[in-house]
């Protein structure tokens, strides 16, 4: 019975990595492409900039044109990265399986209660972001251990000490 | 002449979108999976720039800033924390590490080379 809930566990934990891995290669071509398309952007405009007399006005064009594909690309870069933050959730996801396959087919820790307790905390401990601690106590009815709480960050929370 | 940026970071998507991000503001980077990595790379090779995440296997952001420090040629280089960890706790850490800043994913393109070119002035 044990040997089978690791087994499917094993089967589960492979599907993620099986589709993360498809994730992270979507991504790459994605970014490629924006990159290319950014570069010759980029590089119309200096064109664009040498023309002189009526065409002053197509230059402008093409300024303004390329700065908002440019503002376009760099608010696609930053929605792109909810991609890392469901790499990150699934990989914690990911190991939580794994270990309770282990666990499973450990006759003595599977059959100690302070030893789930054991497991619990440990797992718990690895959903940090406010999302996950979310989570985390909306299902198991507990104050997560972290009781971080923190403050939702802003779209960008930058500081220099 | 252009600014090197050693970036850290074991999500291979992350490390495209920053590489991306600095690329096209005309930095070279150099790629590092984890702290480990990233410090066997910092003993002989040098950076403008340190970017780096928090978690990563092996040896994570913070103990990397720490042992960057200790490095003669990495003492005064801007290491930049890029993490979705926004705790205070964490910042301290990092901070007492030596970190120069810290930014919270996700971030901004134009923000983040804003910051770096801030910090390397």
């Amino acid at each position: 019975m044990a040997a089978e809930t690791s087994h499917m566990l094993k089967l589960c934990t492979a599907q993620i990595d099986g589709a993360l891995s498809d994730c992270d290669a979507a991504i790459e071509r994605v970014l490629e492409a924006f990159t290319t398309i950014v570069e010759d952007s980029q590089w119309m405009r200096r064109k664009a900039q040498a023309l002189t007399g009526e065409d002053a006005q197509v230059a402008a064009e093409f300024d303004m044109r390329s700065t908002r594909l440019v503002t376009k690309a760099n608010a696609a870069i930053q929605a792109l990265q909810f991609h890392d933050r469901l790499t990150q959730r699934l990989g914690h996801v990911r190991h939580s399986l794994s270990s309770l396959g282990e666990f499973v087919t450990d006759p003595e820790r599977s059959s100690r209660l302070e030893d789930w307790q054991e497991l619990h905390t440990r797992l718990g401990r690895m959903y940090r972001t406010r999302e996950e601690v979310a989570i985390f106590e909306a299902v198991t009815g507990m104050p997560h251990m972290s009781a971080s709480a923190a403050p939702a960050p802003a779209a960008s929370d930058i500081e220099l000490f | 002449m252009r600014r090197s940026v050693l970036m850290v970071d074991d999500s291979p998507s992350m490390r495209a979108l920053v590489r991306s991000t600095l690329e096209l503001a005309g930095f070279d980077v150099i790629e590092k999976i984890d702290g480990v990595d990233a410090l066997g790379y910092a003993k002989g090779g040098s950076a403008d720039l340190v970017l780096t995440d928090v978690n990563m296997p092996n040896m994570d952001g913070i103990q990397l800033v720490g042992e960057l420090r200790s490095l003669p040629q990495y003492k005064f280089v801007p290491i930049l924390v890029l993490t979705t960890e926004s705790g205070g706790d964490m910042k301290m850490r990092g901070r007492q590490a030596g970190a120069t800043g810290w930014i919270v994913k996700p971030f901004d393109p134009a923000q983040l080379i804003a910051t770096i070119n801030r910090v390397l002035q």
